[in-house]
C-alpha cells in the first residue's frame, strides 16, 4: 500500500491546490524516492491506522486480500456476490434471458439521467457478472500484461511484493516503528522479524 | 481458419469439449468431435460418429470438406498435426501430469467409464476388477502406454498451438479459457457495445442456437465474435462443484468427476509403481514439465 500510495500520490492523483494532500504531493515531487517513501510511511497512517483496529471476525463481513482478488478476479467477484446474496446461481434459461437482456440494456441507459425509471433485478446471473468483470479486466489489461509497469498510470503495476523493489532497510525500520504488529495481524508475515530479503520457506507444499 | 482443440484421454477432455460445444453453438461455429475409439491402448482410424474410417493423413482435407470450424481431437497425437497439412489452423493442446493420468485412468476404467462399443475396455475392466489396486495400477500403465507415448512424442513449441496444463486450467478456469480463446483470435470486447448492438448480439446468439436444432434452420446461422459473457457463462455452467456436486478435492471413486486434485498419484503410487513408471516411460515426467521432487508442487500460477 505504501509503495502504491507513493506513486499514485506523486504522479496520478489530482488535488485541489492548498489542501494537505496537495502539499504532500508537492513535497513528494521535490524529494528523491527514498525520502519520498519515508514521507509516505508517515502520511499513510490515516489509511493504515484503521486496519490495526479492524475487527476481522465479523460473520456478516467477508474478508478478502487485494492479492487474491487480482490473482483470481473472476472467482473473487463470484465469492463477493454470493456472500452478499446478490448472485443468481440458478440456470439462466433463454426465456429469462429474453426478459433480462432488454432490462439490462435499459438499466444502462437510465444512468444517463440519473437512474430514474430503472427496472431492478435483485440478483445478478453469474454469466452477466462474469461478463462485466471481463469487460473491466479487458479495459485494464488490454494495453499491458500484468506485472509490466507504467509509473504514470493509475493501474501502475498490481504485482504483490513489489515493495521489495522500492523499500530500503531504513524504510523497513520506519514501518515497523510506526505500525508494530500490523503485518502479522493482516496475515502477511508470521512474526515481526521480516526484512528486505524474503524468508526461505522450508516446509514443502 | 480452422480452430483445433488437441486433448487426451483423462485430461479433462469431456469438460473442455462440452464448454467449446456450447460456446460454438452460440457463436454459430460448426464444431466436430474426433475420437480414436481404440484409445488409450493403441491407434486406429478416427471417427466423428458419422464416418468410422477417417485416416490421420486425410484429417485436414476431411475437415475442410465438411466445413468444420472447430475440431475437438480428444485423442490427439503427432500424426493429427501432420495430417492437417497446409490447412491454416490455430489450436491449443492440454496435457496433464502423466502419473495422475494413470491413477485417473485406473479408477475410471475400473468403475465409471462407459464400455459400450469398446470391447478392449470391457475386457480391461474385468481384469482390473479381479486384481488389487497395486496390481491394477501396473496393468493400467501397460494399457495406457500408447497415450503416454503420444504425450512424449507431441510436437511441443508449434507456433500455432498453445500448450496448457490441465492443472492450471482447472485451478483458474476463467482466465484459462480466456487465454485460449484470445490465442485463437475469437474474443471480442463487449465493453463498448452500444445498446442496439447488445440487443442484436443477444438475438443473434439465440438464432445461432436455434440453427443447430434442425438442418432446415441452418440458414439462420451467422458466426459472431465471442464475448466474455458468452464464454465465461459456459465455464460457469460447467464448474466442478456443479458437475460433481462436491467441492474440489473431495473424492467419489465411482464418479466420472472423481476428485480433480493435482498430485493425487502420491496417494496411490508405491515405490514399486514409481520404479515401474520410470522404467516404462523414462524422462516423460520431466519432458512434460512436471517433477518427481515432492517439494515442487505443480505450478498453479
Amino acid at each position: 500500500m505504501i509503495v502504491s500510495a507513493y506513486f499514485s500520490h506523486r504522479n496520478t492523483h489530482w488535488y485541489k491546490p492548498g489542501t494537505e494532500a496537495w502539499a504532500h504531493q508537492e513535497r513528494l515531487r521535490q524529494v528523491p524516492k527514498d525520502e519520498g517513501l519515508a514521507l509516505e510511511i508517515a502520511y499513510s497512517e490515516r489509511y493504515l491506522r484503521p486496519l490495526m483496529t479492524w475487527d476481522f471476525s465479523m460473520p456478516h463481513v467477508l474478508e478478502l486480500k487485494f492479492e487474491e482478488v487480482t490473482a483470481r478476479p473472476y472467482e473473487s467477484v463470484l465469492r463477493m456476490f454470493a456472500f452478499l446474496g446478490l448472485l443468481d446461481e440458478a440456470e439462466w434459461p433463454w426465456w429469462q434471458q429474453l426478459i433480462d437482456t432488454p432490462r439490462f440494456v435499459w438499466n444502462r441507459l437510465t444512468r444517463r439521467w440519473g437512474g430514474f425509471g430503472r427496472w431492478p433485478r435483485h440478483r445478478i446471473p453469474a454469466e452477466k457478472l462474469l461478463g462485466i468483470v471481463h469487460a473491466l479486466q479487458f479495459a485494464r489489461l488490454a494495453r499491458r500484461p500484468k506485472g509490466q509497469e507504467d509509473p504514470t498510470s493509475h493501474y501502475r503495476k498490481g504485482q504483490p511484493g513489489d515493495w521489495r523493489n522500492h523499500f530500503t532497510e531504513e524504510h523497513v525500520a520506519l514501518f515497523k516503528e510506526r505500525y508494530p504488529g500490523l503485518l502479522v495481524r493482516l496475515g502477511y508475515e508470521p512474526d515481526e522479524n521480516w526484512s528486505l530479503t524474503p524468508r526461505v520457506v522450508s516446509e514443502a507444499g | 481458419m480452422l480452430y483445433v482443440y488437441f486433448g487426451h484421454h483423462k485430461c479433462a477432455s469431456t469438460w473442455i469439449h462440452e464448454i467449446i460445444g456450447q460456446v460454438c453453438r452460440e457463436a454459430g461455429l460448426q464444431k466436430r468431435l474426433l475420437v480414436d475409439p481404440l484409445t488409450p491402448h493403441t491407434h486406429g482410424p478416427l471417427t466423428d460418429y458419422r464416418r468410422w474410417d477417417i485416416r490421420r493423413e486425410e484429417l485436414g482435407a476431411y475437415l475442410t470438406r465438411e466445413r468444420v470450424d472447430f475440431a475437438c481431437c480428444i485423442t490427439a497425437d503427432r500424426a493429427h498435426v501432420e495430417g492437417l497439412g497446409d490447412v491454416p489452423f490455430r489450436g491449443f493442446h492440454v496435457i496433464r501430469d502423466p502419473r495422475d493420468i494413470i491413477v485417473s485412468a485406473y479408477f475410471s476404467h475400473r468403475n465409471s467409464h462407459p464400455t459400450e462399443g469398446l470391447p478392449h475396455l470391457a475386457e480391461h475392466r474385468r481384469r482390473l476388477q479381479a486384481v488389487s489396486k497395486e496390481e491394477g495400477l501396473l496393468l493400467e500403465m501397460d494399457f495406457s502406454a500408447q497415450e503416454l507415448r503420444d504425450l512424449g512424442e507431441w510436437p511441443y513449441g508449434h507456433p500455432d498451438i498453445r500448450e496448457l496444463k490441465m492443472e492450471d486450467l482447472i485451478a483458474r478456469p476463467y482466465d484459462g479459457f480466456l487465454q485460449i480463446f484470445e490465442f485463437l483470435g475469437l474474443m471480442d470486447w463487449e465493453g463498448d457495445y452500444p445498446a442496439r448492438r447488445r440487443v442484436a448480439n443477444f438475438v443473434r446468439r439465440m438464432l445461432n442456437r436455434l440453427s443447430f436444432r434442425h438442418p432446415l434452420l441452418r440458414r439462420l446461422r451467422r458466426p459472431i465474435p465471442i464475448t466474455g459473457e458468452m464464454l465465461l457463462g459456459r465455464v460457469w455452467d460447467h464448474r466442478f462443484e456443479k458437475k460433481a456436486r462436491r467441492r474440489k478435492g473431495e473424492e467419489d471413486p465411482r464418479s466420472h468427476y472423481r476428485k480433480g486434485q493435482p498430485g493425487d498419484w502420491r496417494n496411490h503410487f508405491t515405490e514399486e509403481h514409481v520404479a515401474a513408471f520410470k522404467e516404462k516411460f523414462p524422462g516423460l515426467v520431466e519432458k512434460l514439465g512436471y517433477s518427481w521432487d515432492s517439494s515442487i508442487v505443480p505450478s498453479l500460477t
